[in-house]
């Protein structure tokens, strides 16, 4: 089981280029994930104030 | 036709509307992502001639095909906001420039890692390459207009529909290159006209992949746009009543 599994990972000697490539694709959609939830937050919270400022 | 047009003319309706369909992309995205990955990576047969190398042809014509569609989408908008002045074209223009920039670049880094092994090159100034670089220049251009008209957002979404449409030409560019010129790039393994020169069990899981990045990326721009819909229109009575309610 150990022994298959160390097979796939090396990916038939290509694991030093498969896996940071898959790494920096995930990486890149998941910081957009956050990076827009943070944003929305930041947006209400700022809209929020600048409302109270003005009303 | 209407009804599905309206959203495209009210920044309320389309803001709605996007927030009923942003989670929905954004989950089947997910599922599609997973399942895409673990077919990919696990069932589909090593290549005959690269070997396990190949499976980087699952994330790196994803991100390339997406590069290259969501620049033709900004293509479109920016007509719809200079000729028909649809201000909407613009928040949206504004809302995939930041995505497709992102996967430009990661064409390029999965490329990268891809010609190394197959090549022995990290890099090299054939035709594909370097016209996909210039469409990462072109994004970086965009998203460096959008930046320096922060304040005046009208005229910003103006020059990036503008910058857009003149970029355009690369799109053919990097589709034919492989056809035009000499180049160490492989020929498409998939086209709309022809049989793919792909085999069936490799292909699924590129196709699964292809549509869970698309649905990411519209889950993302959805989003996005949301969020730059509120910052906008923050005078507008709706948006007081929204934020108020929260």
């Amino acid at each position: 089981m150990t022994h298959a599994l160390l097979v796939w990972f090396d990916m038939g000697g290509y694991a030093a280029y498969i896996w940071p490539a898959y790494g920096a694709v995930f990486s890149v959609l998941i910081a957009h994930v956050f990076y827009t939830k943070a944003e929305q937050k930041r947006t209400l919270r700022t809209l929020r104030r600048w409302m109270e400022a003005s009303s | 036709m209407w009804t599905f047009l309206a959203p495209f003319a009210s920044s309320k309706l389309f803001y709605q509307r996007a927030g009923v369909y942003a989670p929905w992309l954004g989950w089947f995205a997910l599922l599609l992502l997973v399942m895409g990955c673990v077919w990919g990576l696990v069932f589909a047969p090593a290549d005959y001639q690269q070997g396990e190398a190949f499976r980087m042809l699952y994330v790196h014509v994803p991100t390339a095909f997406l590069s290259m569609t969501l620049y033709a989408t900004m293509g479109a908008l920016s007509l719809s906001l200079l000729v028909w002045r649809i201000k909407l074209a613009g928040v949206l223009l504004a809302a995939i420039a930041p995505v497709g920039a992102s996967m430009a670049l990661l064409a390029l880094i999965t490329g990268s890692l891809w010609g190394k092994p197959m090549w022995g090159a990290w890099w090299i100034w054939d035709a594909r390459l370097t016209s996909e670089l210039v469409l990462l220049l072109l994004y970086l251009a965009i998203l460096v207009t959008q930046h320096a008209y922060a304040h005046n957002k009208e005229q910003g979404d103006k020059l990036v529909a503008m910058l857009s449409l003149v970029g355009l030409i690369d799109l053919p560019i990097i589709h034919y290159s492989v056809d035009w010129w000499n180049t160490l790039h492989q020929g498409s393994s998939l086209s709309v006209f022809s049989k793919p020169s792909i085999e069936a069990s490799m292909l699924y899981p590129l196709l699964i992949m292809l549509i869970g990045f698309t649905l990411f990326s519209g889950f993302i721009i959805l989003s996005k746009a949301r969020v730059m819909i509120l910052k906008r229109e923050r005078r507008q009575q709706w948006v007081r009543k929204l934020v108020e309610g929260l």
